[in-house]
């Protein structure tokens, strides 16, 4: 089956541009940023030559081309504006809030339409022109852009309402805390912390600064233990390290390391701290001189550097993550394999705990959830559907169709009140939500994304999920076609085959049929099989010209006359010769190939004929095969004259393999060499005594992988019989024949010879005539006999045994032939009689036919 | 008449020729014997008993041509029985070496002539 995904490069591709695009979209705080962004950087990103920019905010932006002289010269402007009537691809888009194009533009510039809006309405659209129509104008990639510009105006229209907000509170006279928090910063730079201790470690004096900084008077820490004082009292770790250093420099051994102490107010800064000491001339240690430099500041710009190293190293993985993600979405085919894959590979991909995929149901208004791992049991169970009308942040993403987030517990607790004791259950502390739209701009899915940290919404982060959004939108898109596809091929191949094939005891009849990789390119394999009275199997197996809905139509119209027409034949080659007729009624049938079949169930005689179509192959228990070359014909519709027939005999074990070319052509390959690869995979496959196998493993060996061209077989296996027969005569003689003809007919099956077979049935018909004639002649009605029949180590065993009481004495002449006949024809006859019944057993060694 | 088996007769150069097709066992020798007695009553002086293309004969069926062969003889009639060699009621009757007893010919045409 074919599965529709992008080639691996336009997908790095995509996801390259996508991330630019989505960076850029991302930066600017308002409406008016984006259109400036949109003009710039997103232009760059998506390889335009030229873009502008309509909006309703007064936003307009004129790219003059390159050699006009005024924007009037310019056709780019003439193909739109927001403004209705000013030109028809920016209305349109702006409208109908769909991308427009690619359009022709002029001077062979291509133009596409990005449709611009907020939750509010539509705003404009942007314009983008390319100076040809290569592969970078997958309408698919600009969907997911204007998906992107919808976010971005809606960021934009929140943050210009939250300045509006807050200006209005300034205004009130409420301060704005962050401009005080930066001052003490500053302040708190400055702080350096010198200090005198005795060896002992009791502080002799401390400098100003750090006084100061600790909301301190000398006599509050001068003449105690310095790690009892303010500054350290507040860990006894850091109370401990510190003795430790005391204890190091009065031995002589300077230490230096980065400690956090506590400030007026309980804060902790970050300082540089020495312990160094103190000698006198003597080269005596009198005193310790600490020191300590604030380097909070620095601690935080290493701090921030780290996290930003982390950011980017996380950015860096969640590109390979979502790499994978797109390329185990591409693997998938249906619909329900994306989810999966969603469910399964988002929360890596994005870094967080868990994700989830919410997909509408046919219900309105619900969702289906499709859990990844990582949830608590029990609410695996209960989050399997979702409203979209709940206080969910999936909910709330199907609602606006933009990303919902919840970055900390707070956040959700005001957020979703509802959901925030589930979720602190599950240990989750940010919850987000992020929609996935289709290409009609509907929120078809929403991927549901579950932190075990508080989780901010950057600039990085968005870019990810807006990605992880785009490519899921893709495969749910590829999927739903490719859902849709699989449903026309399955009603096309009702078509095609047969419902079922006969259900026979002696022999098995197994059928295969694999589309071709495009499943809409309905192949025009076909077969037929059905039995015929007089224990004849008809088999026809063919390949029609052409694919699709006619082939389709042609294969039925085949199935129904070869049914039709086998009754009225009586060879193989005579329904050939027939359905030559009939193509005159059905054009599309001319050149079809087909093999057909006569079979005699009883005995194995094949009787074949070939219009154009590969061989049947013959594959013997051994392994040893060939393929039954005879009755060779041309195809259906352009043969003149009748049709030679070819016979065989498909012996106990064997298999006869009927199938269409595409298992023995490939192309650019010489169709010798696919004959002898099927050969080669037969000979191999001898011993499997299973059919369906057989075949899987026949086709494993000779298709490949994905195969342009559909291929069928149907083999048809002559079975060894069973071990052994039990067979009941309840009716007197008149049921005798019946016990004798399943005897005969069971020995034939088993490659017994006809004289042996004759013999035995003669034997046994004798024991069986006699049980009937002589076991029951006191009773009223007949009593039973039964015959038993065994091979083991080529050896014939019949028991015919009965219940009754055998007078000797009733059968004078013509009985004692009877037995008399049994010896002859059997190696050993035994009888034994008691009051239970009587029984006959008699051997022979068998001569099976080799 | 039983489903087994069935007889046709014709009178052909003062014999009547009985084809037999089918099974002749317990179950269908009576019929087998009736018919042939009966069809012995006429002008003929021989009855020509072709067991061709008989599927099956087993020591019922050989009595009743014991038995036929004792009663036409009484009545002045001879009974041939034309059965080819390989055939299944040939194999039977040879290995009852009834052969020795009945005149048992290769073929019709022989039978007539005799």
């Amino acid at each position: 089956m074919r599965r529709v995904r992008p080639a691996a490069g336009d997908l790095r591709r995509f996801l390259d541009t996508y991330r630019q695009v989505s960076g850029a979209l991302f930066e600017p705080q308002d409406r008016q940023g984006v259109a400036v962004a949109l003009e710039g950087p997103v232009r760059r990103a998506l390889g335009a030559d030229r873009a502008v920019v309509f909006t309703s905010f007064g936003f307009r932006s004129e790219a003059v081309r390159p050699g006009a002289a005024t924007a009037a010269e310019d056709p780019l402007p003439l193909v739109g504006s927001a403004r209705p009537g000013d030109g028809p691809v920016a209305a349109e888009a702006a409208r109908t809030q769909r991308v427009v194009g690619p359009v022709d533009g002029s001077d062979g510039e291509t133009v596409v339409a990005i449709p611009l809006a907020d939750a509010r309405g539509p705003l404009g659209a942007a314009l983008y022109a390319f100076g040809s129509a290569d592969g970078a104008l997958d309408p698919m990639w600009f969907d997911a852009v204007a998906v992107e510009c919808l976010e971005a105006m809606e960021r934009g229209r929140l943050w210009e309402a939250k300045v509006a907000l807050r200006e209005q509170a300034q205004r009130d006279g409420l301060r704005v805390e962050s401009s005080e928090r930066r001052l003490r910063r500053v302040l708190d730079g400055l702080f350096v912390f010198v200090g005198l201790l005795e060896a002992d470690g009791t502080l002799l004096e401390a400098n100003r600064a750090a006084l100061d900084a600790g909301g301190l008077e000398p006599g509050d820490v001068v003449g105690r233990p310095f790690w009892d004082a303010y500054w350290w009292s507040w860990s006894e770790q850091v109370q401990a390290q510190l003795r430790a250093a005391v204890a190091r420099a009065a031995a002589g051994v300077a230490s230096r390391y980065d400690v956090e102490v506590r400030m007026a107010g309980g804060r902790l800064i970050t300082i540089d701290f020495q312990l160094a000491p103190l000698y006198d001339d003597a080269g005596v240690i009198t005193h310790l001189v600490p020191s300590g430099l604030d380097i909070t500041e620095r601690k935080y710009q290493e701090a921030e550097l780290e996290r930003r190293l982390r950011a980017e190293q996380r950015a860096r993985e969640r590109a390979e993550a979502l790499q994978l993600l797109a390329e185990a979405l591409g693997a998938a085919s249906d619909s329900v394999e994306v989810y999966d894959a969603v469910a399964h590979s988002a929360a890596s991909a994005m870094g967080a705990r868990f994700a989830n995929l919410a997909v509408r149901t046919d219900q309105p208004g619900q969702a289906a959830l499709y859990n990844g791992p990582g949830l608590p049991g029990d609410m695996a169970q209960r989050w399997s559907t979702v409203s979209v009308d709940s206080s969910t942040p999936i909910g709330a993403a199907f609602r606006s169709g933009v990303m919902v987030w919840a970055a900390d517990p707070l956040a959700i607790d005001e957020q979703f009140p509802a959901g925030a004791r589930d979720a602190a259950a599950a240990g989750l502390a940010a919850l987000g939500a992020v929609p996935v739209t289709s290409a009609d701009g509907e929120v078809v899915a929403v991927i549901g994304l579950a932190w075990g940290e508080p989780q901010p919404l950057n600039a990085e982060l968005h870019a990810s999920l807006s990605a992880l959004s785009a490519v899921v939108g893709q495969a749910l898109e590829r999927a739903r076609r490719f859902d849709a596809e699989r449903h026309v091929a399955q009603a096309l191949q009702q078509v095609l085959l047969p419902a079922g094939l006969p259900s026979l005891p002696t022999m098995a009849l197994t059928a295969r049929y694999l589309a071709a990789e495009s499943t809409l390119a309905v192949g025009g394999d076909w077969y037929e099989c059905f039995e015929l009275p007089g224990g004849r199997l008809i088999i026809a197996l063919g390949d029609v010209v052409g694919r699709g809905l006619e082939a389709a139509a042609t294969v039925g119209q085949l199935r129904a006359a070869v049914a039709a027409l086998a009754a009225t034949v009586d060879s193989p080659a005579a329904l050939l010769d027939r359905l030559d007729g009939f193509v005159r009624h059905f054009p599309g049938a001319v050149c079809t190939t087909v093999v057909c079949v006569e079979l005699t169930l009883a005995t194995g005689e094949l009787r074949y004929a070939c219009a154009g179509h590969p061989p049947p192959l013959l594959v013997r228990p051994d392994g040893t095969n060939s393929m039954l070359e005879g009755g060779r014909s041309t195809p259906i519709g352009i043969s003149a004259g009748p049709r030679p027939v070819a016979e065989h005999r498909l012996e106990v074990g064997e298999r006869l393999l009927l199938y269409t070319d595409g298992l023995v052509e490939r192309r650019g390959e010489r169709i010798d060499c696919g004959f002898e690869r099927l050969r080669q995979a037969a000979s191999r496959l001898g011993s499997q005594r299973d059919d369906g196998p057989f075949l899987d493993e026949v086709i494993a060996a000779t298709v490949p992988e994905a195969s342009s061209d559909d291929v069928c077989l149907l083999m048809v296996h002559r079975l060894v019989p069973s071990q052994t027969l039990a067979v009941s005569v309840l009716d007197g003689a008149a049921g005798l024949a019946a016990a004798r003809h399943a005897l005969r007919d069971w020995l034939a099956d088993f490659g017994v010879v006809g004289g042996t077979i004759d013999d035995a049935v003669l034997a046994a018909g004798e024991a069986l005539a006699n049980a009937v004639e002589h076991a029951y002649l006191d009773a009223a009605e007949p009593g039973e006999v039964q015959l038993a029949a065994t091979v083991a180590d080529g050896v014939l065993e019949l028991i015919v045994s009965d219940c009754g009481t055998w007078r000797r004495d009733a059968a004078p002449g013509p009985r004692g032939r009877g037995l008399a006949l049994m010896r002859l024809v059997m190696d050993e006859v035994v009888l034994a009689s008691s009051d239970a019944g009587t029984r006959v057993t008699m051997r022979r060694s068998l001569e099976v036919r080799s | 008449m039983s489903q087994l088996l069935t007889m046709e007769s014709v009178e052909q150069d003062g014999s009547v020729i009985w084809t037999v097709r089918g099974e002749i066992d317990l179950a269908s020798a009576p019929e087998f014997e009736r018919s042939v007695v009966a069809g012995g009553d006429g002008a003929a002086r021989s009855v020509v008993v072709d067991l061709d293309r008989v599927a099956y004969l087993d020591s019922a069926g050989l009595a009743s041509l014991v038995r036929l062969h004792l009663q036409l003889g009484q009545r002045g009639r001879h009974l041939k029985v034309v059965v080819a060699d390989g055939t299944v009621a040939r194999s039977t009757i040879t290995l009852a070496a009834l052969d020795q007893v009945i005149a048992v010919f290769e073929s019709l045409d022989g039978a007539l002539v005799a």
